[in-house]
Order: structure tokens, then sequence, then C-alpha cells
């Protein structure tokens, strides 16, 4: 299987599915945002696995992200029903909560993750293409907490729901030196 | 597409080799994974490719890759034990990351902590050089189909 899937933005399928956006229910065509493609270098361009499934960074804003992932046979966790892998899912929602994390910093800083869990609501469409979107719901001086769900329309309708955590500088002091306090609750709208 | 799961869980058996369930599994071969019967233990490997990398910085496999491994190491350690009529389903999976992935070889082993008629527990564990390092370990419940 030839790992290029990067190539293009978006499969055509993923363009013409509406998404119900959460805040306002507002139905509108998926196409990368402006922001998203000029980021998309810097925050996927250099995960070789990412490109190996062909994720696809689709919007993101202060300690969010929108993040999506082509149906392709060779991502099939379940033979008898040709559904996407449950690991596809994980790597999707790991990604976009990394994602979401670093674009709740005020610079560059290495993250590391320290946990995962995601639970599994419903079997994903087969042939349909599956999107996450990860929002930082705290960050304090040494951990950032990431909720995320991963739907196909709608995030009312999720296909698996996801916590993370991820420890700020895991290569450095810089975030310890922050004053104490210097909490943040990331609220909507993102 | 469904061959009789139960047989061919019991042809792997008899075969000694449970690689030819996980082949049954697109993403599993993706990403080059592959399962060795050794006494009453799977052992699973997850060789060394570059297109596994999160972080080529560091560089560190991908955490959604170790997490996905760890998932499909439980799936197939769990269909090899208990033989169920149709694949289980990941329920939820919790995974912890103890130290980063380096570009080696990664193991995994699962333990079926029970092996519940509608829903099993599951506890796995990856490793690379050090079997008492681990880089990462996961909990998860997955629901059994047909057990009825």
């Amino acid at each position: 299987m030839k790992p290029g899937l990067l190539n293009g933005w978006l499969a055509p399928a993923i363009i013409e599915h509406p998404l119900t956006d959460d805040l306002d229910k507002k139905v509108e065509p998926i196409a990368p945002s402006e922001r998203a493609v000029r980021l998309s270098g810097q925050v996927l361009g250099h995960v070789p696995h990412g490109a190996a499934i062909g994720l696809r960074l689709i919007d993101v804003r202060k300690g969010m992200a929108l993040v999506g992932v082509g149906y392709a046979p060779h991502l099939v966790g379940d033979p008898e029903t040709q559904v996407i892998s449950g690991g596809v899912i994980t790597t999707l929602l790991d990604n976009a909560s990394g994602i979401a994390t670093m674009m709740s910093l005020d610079a560059p800083e290495a993250i590391a993750t320290l946990d995962l869990r995601i639970d599994y609501m419903r079997a994903a469409t087969p042939g349909r293409d599956l999107l996450a979107r990860c929002r930082v719901t705290r960050r304090t001086r040494t951990i950032v907490f990431v909720s995320g769900v991963c739907f196909e329309d709608s995030e009312e309708d999720p296909v698996a729901m996801s916590v993370a955590t991820f420890m700020r500088a895991s290569n450095e002091s810089r975030a310890l030196k922050e004053p104490e306090g210097a909490a943040d609750r990331f609220k909507a709208p993102f | 597409m469904s061959v009789d799961l139960k047989s061919e869980i019991a042809a792997a058996r008899a075969a000694g080799d449970p690689s030819r369930l996980l082949s049954r599994l697109p993403y599993a071969n993706f990403i080059g994974m592959i399962a060795q019967a050794h006494g009453d233990e799977v052992t699973f490997v997850l060789p060394f490719k570059p297109d596994l990398i999160g972080n080529p910085m560091l560089p560190a496999l991908h955490g959604g890759v170790v997490g996905a491994f760890l998932e499909m190491s439980g799936l197939i350690a769990l269909i090899w034990e208990a033989v169920p009529d149709a694949w289980p389903k990941t329920i939820d999976i919790a995974i912890d990351f103890m130290r980063s992935g380096r570009p080696v070889d990664t193991y995994a082993r699962a333990i079926i902590a029970k092996p519940g008629r509608r829903v099993a527990n599951l506890r796995i564990e990856a490793w690379q050089d050090e079997r008492r390092r681990p880089i990462a370990a996961a909990h998860g419940h997955f629901l059994m189909r047909g057990a009825d």
C-alpha cells in the first residue's frame, strides 16, 4: 500500500460532506480553513505516520484542532464489516489532541502524552471519512487536559470520545517558570 | 467475507501461528504487526519502520501507533484465548504512556484479566529492549459478540 495519501488536501468525499457545527448548528461544507492550510506543515508535516494514514488538518483555533482521516481499505479493523480500525481512531484522536495542546501554548514547547482514554460509542460507518475535534479544557503550568470527539457528520452522534493529558515542556523546565495560578480555562467559542 | 471465525482460530491454533489472525486486520498489516506463540503465551511484535514515527525530532514512535498496537494485540490475544464466534469490539481503552517509543522494535503481551461471556477486561503492556521498562500500558474492555 502506498503511503502517499497526503497528496491533495481532502478526498472529494470529505469536502462534500456537510458538517454540523456544534456551536450554532450551522451546516457548512468542510474545507480546510486558511489557518489550517497555513499551519498544516508545521503541525502535521513532520509526522510520518500522520502522512502514512492520511491525517489532514481541517481547522485550528486557540486550544482546538479539527483533524480528518479519509476512509481507506488498508485502515480497516473489522474484516467482517469493513469498519475502520479502532487503532486509526486512536491515532487520529491522539494526534488531534496533541495539536489542540500545541494550539493552547503561547510559544512552541515539547509536549508528551501522559495518557489517552477512548470510549468507542459505535462503529464508524464503512466508507465514510472521520473527523476528530479536540479541545483543551484546562492548561496548567505542567499539564494540559484535552477532550476529543470523533464523528462523521455531527459531534452529537459520536463514534468515539476521548480524554487525554499532556505534559508540558517535556524536555525543559520553562513551563515551570510561569507564575503560580497561571492555569487557563479554555471555553467556547472555539 | 466472513469465514467461520471459530474454525479460523482453530486452524491458527493448530498451526501455532497467531499471525494468521492478525493478517485479517488490514491496519495491523499496514503498521507491520506480527504475532508469535511461545507456549501458552502470545507475544506481539511491531518491527520498526520509518512511517511509524510521530515525532522525527526525538525521534519517537507515534503515540497513536503504540496505542493501536496495544489495542490490536489485546484483540488478537483475546480471540486466540477465548475463541469467540465473532470479532470482539473495543468498548473502551485507556493508554498510559510511560516512555517515548524509540525507533526500534516494540513488543507487547496481553493479560486477559476477566474473560467474561459478554465483556472481557484486558491489560496490555508494550516494551522495547527491556521487558521491565514498559513504554506504554493499556487496559480496556472488549464486547464479546455471538457468545449467547
